[in-house]
């Protein structure tokens, strides 16, 4: 800016007569610091206005102040420009906004109306035939890659949103399926195309935050499976990690794959989910052909159905914490020691009693793995660990 | 200048509303963990509210009294009245601003530990009699800051060296340092009555902000920067207020002049080469209006600021 005052107007500030008493420093510092009130301001300014040293004061001791200017309003003159320069661009971006909101609505409103129809895709037996199932050698490249990112992407934001969230170990909702024979029928299965990113989003979803009855997850897009043949899919985190809290896990491979339980075809490629990294308190997830096992927020086992969930073992006052699926294994544990096993997918329930060296357990179950029907590991949050070679008959504790 | 204490000379009454506040206040204040006892800080306040000139303040008492730093204030107090405790607060609140802010004034490490030093003397009020403590901290009425009155004690401080020592320059080192001595314009030109009229006019109606603004801005030859960080405003504030005086003003004395009887070119002419040095307006009886009330009180203890 140009120091343009007219001449005249400039010599006649110079020659102001000088005010004969001065302000204090404390109203000097009151101006500076707009904290005088009433006509005290318009004296003080008027002071400075014509005296040139308590300008110069005022302005050193300003000048000393680390004070920056005030960041709300720094904000605001760099937004108030613009705004005011560009009404043009910013009416677009409105409108740009609101097309989006929209857009978003409509692709929700036609996810969400496309549900239940995939739901029923998914429990009829066999496959339809209105899609047929395309040979797995050429339609495993593009499928693979687009599960493969979408899964990832998806899983990755829905497990790191659950281990930012720090869900209480009693709050988390936990999904079983079947780890040992996933594992095994991973390297062993063909690839197939029926359990779609989509699916295991739903199941990641509802598995750490809690899955509301009846919100059964399915294939988005999915060539439905045999019933002899139910997809299986499991998400779990490494359980010997669990009670290392704070530090992020990098989940077995066998864990978080896609598989079949009974050779069935895997649905997402090897290597996708399992990269991701997991906290302790991952969801274990399991799809069953609609057939799910979890535990509630308020520590209680469910087992979902075609017509919702069901509560599982509510004679029981234990609450449970963790819960397992080995084939038709079942095996759930919870507070003061609880662990119990069905080795029939739920149908019978046993309760099977951990014995330390110091005595029974008591302590909180907090994980268990199985690596097969044979082999697991229960630990507990005071870090005894039990394990079996026999599927539960002996224990041996340490 | 600043309001003298009064150092119990002339007792003052508390009005209702000092010892309201007072009674309301004494625990936040602090007063206590310095051994300062409720009528202490009543006789405080009172002083402070009657040295503040309520005749010409339309501000009520309570709200005066509730703008006041209080907790700073029973500080200074309790360190002008030699409380050990307060002196401790003193020092780790505020001796590193005390010399950080020398520094950053004086420039130079000497100077300003030099500057520094002298205020904590004076704030330390050594009384050479060794009767009575005198402490400048008795200056601080809690109107701003204690930090920034710290400040502001620090550069008067300067300008006063400053002032001194600039009296002191020689002819000969003023003409090595460049300075040169214009001869006097034997030719005087006589300023048009009018344009005097119009400037003097002008002036005495700018409002006070607008004339700050201007004798900071083009006088001083402060930045906007320098200007905005004092007013507590982002530097375009004040561009867009400069702008609109200086147009402002530039407009009006036209007018003035065209309303005159002169032509706008003529008016122009004579605002850019007319040197406002010769024309005789009497700023002094302009500038005079509604300020017959001192403003200020006047100190003898504090040097002018």
């Amino acid at each position: 800016m140009n120091r343009n005052l007219p001449k005249p107007m400039l010599d006649a500030l110079a020659r102001q007569p000088l005010p004969a008493d001065h302000p204090s420093a404390d109203v000097l510092t009151a101006f500076a610091e707009n904290a005088l009130v009433g006509d005290e301001y318009s004296r003080a300014a008027d002071h400075l206005s014509r005296c040139g040293e308590c300008r110069e004061i005022v302005f050193l001791a300003s000048s000393a102040a680390d004070k920056p200017l005030q960041v709300e309003e720094q904000v605001a003159a760099a937004y108030a420009a613009p705004r005011r320069r560009m009404p043009r661009l910013v009416w677009g971006m409105s409108v740009a906004a609101g097309v989006l909101v929209v857009a978003s609505a409509l692709v929700w409103w036609r996810h969400e109306s496309a549900r239940p129809q995939m739901q029923m895709a998914s429990r009829e037996v066999g496959p339809p035939p209105a899609q047929p199932v395309e040979p797995a050698q050429e339609s495993q490249p593009t499928i693979e890659s687009k599960s493969n990112t979408e899964l990832k992407s998806r899983t990755q934001s829905q497990l790191s949103i659950e281990s930012k969230s720090a869900i209480a170990p009693e709050t988390t909702a936990e999904l079983a399926a079947p780890s040992a024979p996933v594992a095994k029928s991973q390297a062993k299965t063909p690839r197939a195309k029926n359990v779609s990113p989509a699916s295991a989003g739903t199941l990641g979803r509802g598995s750490s935050a809690g899955i509301v009855p009846g919100a059964i997850p399915t294939p988005a897009k999915a060539v439905p499976t045999p019933a002899t043949e139910p997809a299986t899919i499991a998400i779990s985190a490494a359980p010997r990690n669990i009670g290392a809290a704070s530090t992020p896990l990098r989940a077995t491979p066998h864990a978080n794959s896609f598989a079949a339980a009974k050779g069935g075809p895997l649905a997402a490629p090897p290597g996708s989910a399992d990269q991701l990294l997991l906290t302790p308190q991952v969801a274990v997830g399991s799809l069953r052909a609609a057939h799910l096992w979890r535990i509630t927020a308020g520590g209680h086992l469910e087992h979902s159905t075609a017509e919702g969930w069901t509560r599982v073992l509510a004679d029981q006052s234990a609450t449970f914490r963790v819960v397992s699926v080995v084939g038709s294994h079942i095996w759930v544990g919870g507070s003061g020691g609880a662990l119990f096993h069905s080795h029939d997918e739920g149908q019978n329930w046993e309760q099977v009693a951990l014995t330390t060296p110091s005595g029974r357990e008591t302590a909180t179950i907090v994980s268990i793995q199985f690596d097969d029907a044979q082999h697991g590991t229960v630990t507990t949050d005071t870090g005894t660990r039990c394990s079996t070679i026999d599927g539960g008959a002996t224990w041996s504790c340490q | 200048m600043a309001s003298a204490p009064l150092a119990g000379s002339l007792e003052t009454q508390p009005s209702v509303a000092v010892r309201e506040f007072a009674a309301q206040h004494y625990e936040a204040s602090g007063a206590q963990q310095f051994d300062m006892d409720q009528a202490v800080l009543i006789k405080v306040l009172a002083e402070i509210v009657k040295q503040r000139n309520p005749a010409s303040d339309n501000v009520s008492e309570q709200s005066f009294l509730a703008s006041l730093r209080l907790e700073e204030l029973v500080l200074a107090r309790a360190c002008a009245r030699g409380n050990e405790r307060a002196w401790e607060v003193f020092l780790t609140r505020f001796r590193a601003t005390l010399y950080e802010t020398a520094y950053k004034i004086a420039k130079i490490e000497s100077e300003a530990r030099s500057l520094a030093d002298s205020l904590y003397a004076e704030l330390y009020g050594i009384d050479p009699k060794g009767q009575q403590r005198t402490s400048k901290l008795l200056y601080y009425h809690g109107r701003g800051s204690f930090e920034g009155w710290l400040r502001t004690v620090i550069a008067q401080e300067y300008v006063n060296r400053y002032r001194g020592t600039k009296l002191e320059t020689s002819l000969e080192g003023a003409m090595e340092d460049g300075a040169q001595f214009a001869a006097s314009d034997p030719e005087v030109m006589v300023a048009d009555p009018r344009l005097q009229a119009a400037v003097s006019a002008e002036l005495s109606e700018l409002d006070v902000e607008a004339r700050f603004l201007m004798a900071a801005y083009y006088l001083d030859r402060r930045t906007m920067a320098e200007i905005a960080k004092l007013q507590g405003v982002h530097e375009s504030t004040i561009s867009r207020k400069l702008e609109r005086v200086a147009s402002g003003v530039h407009k009006r004395i036209r007018q003035r002049l065209v309303q005159a009887g002169m032509s706008s070119r003529q008016a122009e002419e004579v605002m850019d080469s007319v040197d406002v040095r010769d024309l005789e307006v009497k700023v002094r009886e302009t500038l005079r209006q509604g300020i017959e009330n001192s403003t200020f009180y006047k100190e003898k203890g504090e040097p002018q600021g």
